[in-house]
């Protein structure tokens, strides 16, 4: 008779995702965390001056546009997001900026339109025959996202794309692009502007589908430009932990059980079945075994297999694989900032919009520097130029500050283990304490291009590399954010590594009883989908997946509520006031 | 130079009058024909429950008019807004955010409305001009229809418009004006502040009339004017069945037509008076007020648009008939105020429009639909009446003055819209309008109100 029935290995978010739907589909839950506390990857704290809060990992947060924020009750839960109404927005050296205004598609044109009226009306044409498939896009981002891989949900999105392709007069097979071209052909055959293009790139990019990829670069060209509007740009109230914290009560609140400080040594493996996990000698039960129907586990793949669990229940050729599981992309370097007051943008002068952003990106100006530092980073060697995803995250939410103070940072993916910066070799991962403070000059100066009298503004800067990362997380590995490398290589029906899960499976692994919540698709992230899917599976072998509250649709939160009830800084020039 | 002012009628125009020009010092005496005050705002209590004698729409609350004047006289005004602001109901039912100025809300409100998707760019295109707000004087002269065609032949939509512009201007919106449509819908949404006053309707006028007296000015109720005293193309005071008031400045808020007729034609030019003879009122409204044992409404405000074409859902009104299914603007005032009604009890009043000069029959048949088409909607509805009040157009006409029972006064046509509207001056020196007549843009009360800001001003 088992103890529970279920355990979930890991408290980070996808991990408390799980549970929290387990616990509320009636099941008997336990969260085992290694560390002192849950969401290792979603996490904000004080690591500098007190009162400054830094977002060390998660910010952007897409969990609006998730089934979860209905069916775990998220909001009751306590999470709140706030937002501007300028979503994003490029800077470019030569004084100008790209825009994207996240409630209203039209500001969004007019933006475009001072950088290049052909891509503005482009961008007009794309969104007039896009809207009136909303419905389609919708349920093409749900079944994408939130349901296990599947030739046919890849086709049948492909066929909106077709549409509304056609729609603007182009005649794409969508099957042929998304295996032949990669996201720079997509926007090449778009738009004109490099503008607008890197705009649009770069935001694919710091989603995490890189558009030097095949596949995953066209998916990410193609959700890019429904970004504001329908996928979220979303931060979360007093930092990103707001998230976690919100989970965590969510998943206490169904009836799981969370035990902090206890990590998993090995997961049990009986003839091919997971039968429980037993407990690392340091947890605070040392070595206790505790047996369960269902084994979760959420750390990536490699942890699972090669670390916590024997050699023999695995065959040789997939143990193989599964140690070349690529944690090389979807690393990132990011310097944090407590400033004295609000940035100037030098752009600002061209659009002023820019001046209330809460998320934007610099250095992409020159035509194939993005290319450019995709290769490099495909080569593990560090781009030279400073290509980077910036926040201001108290223009949104300023009580991440104190009064009049602001914080931002800018993070950008670098090789974990590099090999070269600036004609310098380095010794790979090891080399992140050497370079880091450099590294962090170079962000800074960058900064102070697009934003002069910066370094003024500056009170404290933090640092965080890769290596900080892996330490405060050991199943990051490499400081990897995504759960692995998104690429093509190890994307959709490929993910993690052919052979761990069952076919058709999101998170069944080929261990009976042992789910994966970790390195599968689509990748870890804001969205909760890969909790999702594991606790649908879970759900389903244990015959309590039919539940009446248990059928949203991704979108479905975001397009009801969050106009609403997200608070949405208008800048100085808002009327908005609400009189009781 | 401070002077002696008589203002006719205590509605919130006259109130407000009132009560600025007694701030600003002048020695000024109100003058209400009926046993109460408040005019087209009144307010009246039966068994517990204070009911409003018409069904009123506060587009702007706090942020109007309204609010504006409680500010300037340091009143004790109170509003309650709510969010989502009503519940619409219908062929669709899903609740009106209050805030619709993202994308993303009207992407929810249009897709909610059922709006075809083909029409869906149309509709947001709408939807943005329309809160934008912008060259609104050249769309004054444009029907709201020709306006809402121009972006979509959804009929969705055009039902949607239709019936906020029958509840803006008791105008179908074949005869609104577009520019006064889109000025009063950007402001509406832009200021989100549509709430309810605190203590019914009549907490407006009742509010702007305790700061007048409390300042002086003198207040004389069940007193009918009968003559406004005009001499040499000057106005000398107001005759009325108690008396005579000598007067510099007389502001009447009776409305345009009676006040010419009170002042007796001869000292008008007939082009004036013919102009204003000749202007179309607004139409008729006709409400229900329910008394009910029991909470069965759980919505502040309820918005039904009918099952019909949205072009010809107010074609009833022309055809003097009584329509297959009926518009209805339902506000639950215990709902927003839960004084206005005992404990565990609801008030509820729902009203649509009706022509103008309609008969007891017709008004009758017309509100024997409402009280089914409510009965209907809410299943638990009937059982729970303690007792009904009907108002049709006749009642309307005893409170207002105005045989065709128009229930705002001059009606917002495109020929009779913004710098078309009648203004407060008149051909007779010291004679003013104020009241919805004379009011420059807005809704019902808030142009009554915005008319007495607008005339104290220049006073």
């Amino acid at each position: 008779m088992s103890e529970y029935d279920v355990i979930v290995i890991g408290g980070g978010i996808n991990g408390l995702t799980c549970a929290a739907y387990l616990g509320r589909a009636g099941l008997k839950v336990l969260i085992l965390e290694a560390r002192g506390e849950c969401g290792a990857n979603c996490d904000a704290c004080e690591p500098g001056m007190p009162g400054f809060v830094h977002n060390l990992h998660t910010t952007w947060m897409i969990t609006g546009a998730s089934p979860c924020m209905d069916e775990l009750e998220l909001e009751s839960h306590g999470l709140e997001f706030s937002t501007t109404d300028v979503c994003y927005a490029t800077t470019f050296s030569d004084g100008k900026n790209v825009c994207m205004n996240g409630s209203d598609p039209f500001k969004t044109i007019e933006y475009i339109r001072a950088v290049s009226p052909k891509d503005a009306d482009t961008f007009t044409n794309l969104i007039s025959v896009a809207m009136p498939l909303i419905d389609e896009v919708c349920q093409g981002y749900h079944d994408v996202i939130y349901t296990p891989p599947k030739k046919e949900t890849m086709e049948r999105f492909g066929r909106v794309v077709e549409g509304v392709l056609k729609g603007v007069g182009l005649n794409f097979s969508f099957e042929d692009a998304y295996n032949k071209m990669n996201g720079f052909d997509i926007m090449d055959m778009l738009f004109e502007s490099e503008h607008v293009k890197s705009m649009l790139l770069s935001l694919s990019w710091i989603s995490g589908l890189a558009p030097i990829n095949t596949q995953i670069g066209v998916l990410g060209a193609f959700l890019a430009p429904i970004t504001g509007m329908l996928i979220p740009v979303h931060i979360s109230k007093g930092g990103g932990h707001g998230l976690t914290h919100a989970l965590v009560k969510a998943a206490k609140h169904y009836g799981a059980t969370i035990l902090p400080c206890c990590p998993v040594e090995e997961i049990i493996v009986e003839n091919g079945v997971a039968t429980g996990v037993r407990l690392s000698d340091i947890s605070v039960y040392p070595g206790k075994v505790i047996k369960a129907k269902k084994i979760v586990s959420n750390l990536t793949v490699v942890p699972t297999f090669i670390e916590m669990m024997r050699k023999e229940h695995i065959d040789p050729g997939l143990y193989e694989a599964i140690k070349q599981f690529s944690y090389e992309e979807q690393n990132i370097f990011s310097v944090h900032y407590a400033l004295k007051g609000q940035p100037e943008f030098a752009s600002a002068g061209f659009n002023r919009s820019v001046q209330r952003c809460c998320m934007g990106y610099f250095g992409s100006e020159k035509k194939g520097e993005m290319k450019k530092y995709n290769e490099n980073l495909v080569n593990s060697v560090i781009h030279d130029e400073i290509l980077a995803n910036w926040f201001i995250p108290t223009l949104a939410d300023p009580t991440q500050a104190p009064p009049g103070c602001h914080t931002a940072f800018a993070w950008f993916d670098v090789p974990p283990s590099p090999k070269a910066w600036k004609n310098r070799a380095l010794n790979g991962f090891e080399a992140w304490d050497t370079i880091k403070h450099e590294l962090a000059d170079e962000v800074t100066e960058q900064f102070e291009k697009h934003i002069p009298g910066f370094k003024k503004l500056i009170l404290d800067r933090i640092i965080y590399t890769p290596m900080d990362m892996f330490k405060n997380n050991p199943s990051s590995i490499k400081g990897n954010w995504a759960g692995g490398s998104v690429i093509p290589e190890q994307w959709y029906e490929k993910r993690p590594v052919p052979g761990v899960l069952k076919k058709g499976s999101a998170s069944r692994t080929f261990i009976e009883n042992l789910y994966i919540s970790n390195s599968i698709h689509p990748y870890g992230g804001s969205h909760l989908s890969c909790g999702y899917m594991a606790a649908s599976e879970v759900a389903e072998d244990m015959g309590v997946r039919n539940q009446s509250w248990w059928n949203k649709r991704a979108m479905d939160w975001h397009l009801q509520n969050s106009a609403v009830k997200v608070p949405v800084n208008l800048g100085v020039d808002s009327k908005w006031k609400s009189v009781e | 130079m401070k002077k002696k002012v008589v203002v006719i009628g205590s509605g919130p125009g006259g109130a407000a009058t009132a009560a600025l020009l007694r701030k600003k010092g002048h020695a000024v005496t109100l003058i209400e024909s009926q046993p109460f005050t408040g005019g087209r705002c009144a307010s009246f209590s039966k068994g517990g429950f204070t009911y409003d004698f018409g069904v009123h729409m506060f587009s702007r609350g706090n942020s109007g008019p309204h609010g504006e004047v409680n500010r300037m006289l340091e009143g004790g005004l109170r509003w309650k807004t709510h969010e989502p602001a009503a519940r619409v109901m219908g062929k669709v039912e899903f609740d009106f955010p209050l805030d619709i100025r993202s994308f993303l809300t009207q992407v929810k409100v249009a897709m909610k409305l059922n709006v075809k998707p083909s029409c869906y760019l149309g509709a947001f295109r709408l939807f943005r001009a329309l809160l934008k707000g912008e060259s609104i004087e050249r769309h004054d002269g444009t029907t709201v229809e020709t306006f809402v065609d121009s972006y979509t032949d959804d009929d969705r939509i055009h039902l949607f418009i239709n019936c906020l512009c029958q509840l803006y201007f008791a105008l179908s919106y074949k005869e609104s004006s577009a520019g006064e449509f889109m000025w009063c819908f950007s402001r509406m949404f832009n200021e989100a502040s549509f709430g309810y006053p605190f203590g019914a309707s009549k907490a407006i006028p009742d509010s702007f009339l305790e700061r007048f007296e409390q300042a002086g000015g003198i207040l004389k109720i069940n007193e009918k004017v009968t003559r406004i005293e005009i001499e040499k193309g000057e106005v000398r005071g107001v005759r009325t069945e108690k008396g005579f008031y000598p007067a510099e400045v007389v502001v009447s808020s009776a409305g345009a037509l009676p006040t010419i007729l009170l002042s007796g034609k001869e000292h008008f030019p007939e082009t004036y008076t013919t102009s204003i003879e000749q202007k179309k009122g607004s139409n008729a409204y006709i409400t229900l007020k329910y008394a009910l044992d029991k909470k069965v409404v759980p919505y502040p405000t309820v918005f039904y648009m009918p099952n019909l074409p949205g072009r010809d859902v107010f074609q009833y009104i022309e055809d003097k008939t009584v329509p297959d299914d009926v518009y209805i603007f339902m506000p639950v005032p215990s709902n927003q105020d839960p004084s206005l009604a005992p404990p565990g009890t609801q008030l509820v009043i729902a009203g649509t429009a009706a022509p103008r000069f309609a008969s007891a029959e017709l008004c009758n048949a017309i509100l024997d639909k409402i009280h089914q088409k409510v009965c209907d909607l809410f299943p638990d509805f009937s059982k729970a009446i303690l007792w009904e009040i009907r108002s049709s157009r006749k009642e309307t006409s005893d409170l207002t003055g105005l045989d065709n029972g128009s229930c705002i006064g001059l009606g917002q046509t495109p020929d009779q819209s913004g710098r078309f509207h009648l203004n407060s001056e008149t051909p007779v020196a010291g004679l003013y309008l104020v009241g919805a007549d004379a009011g420059s843009r807005g809704i019902g009360t808030e142009l009554a109100v915005g008319s007495a800001l607008n005339l104290v001003r220049r006073l």
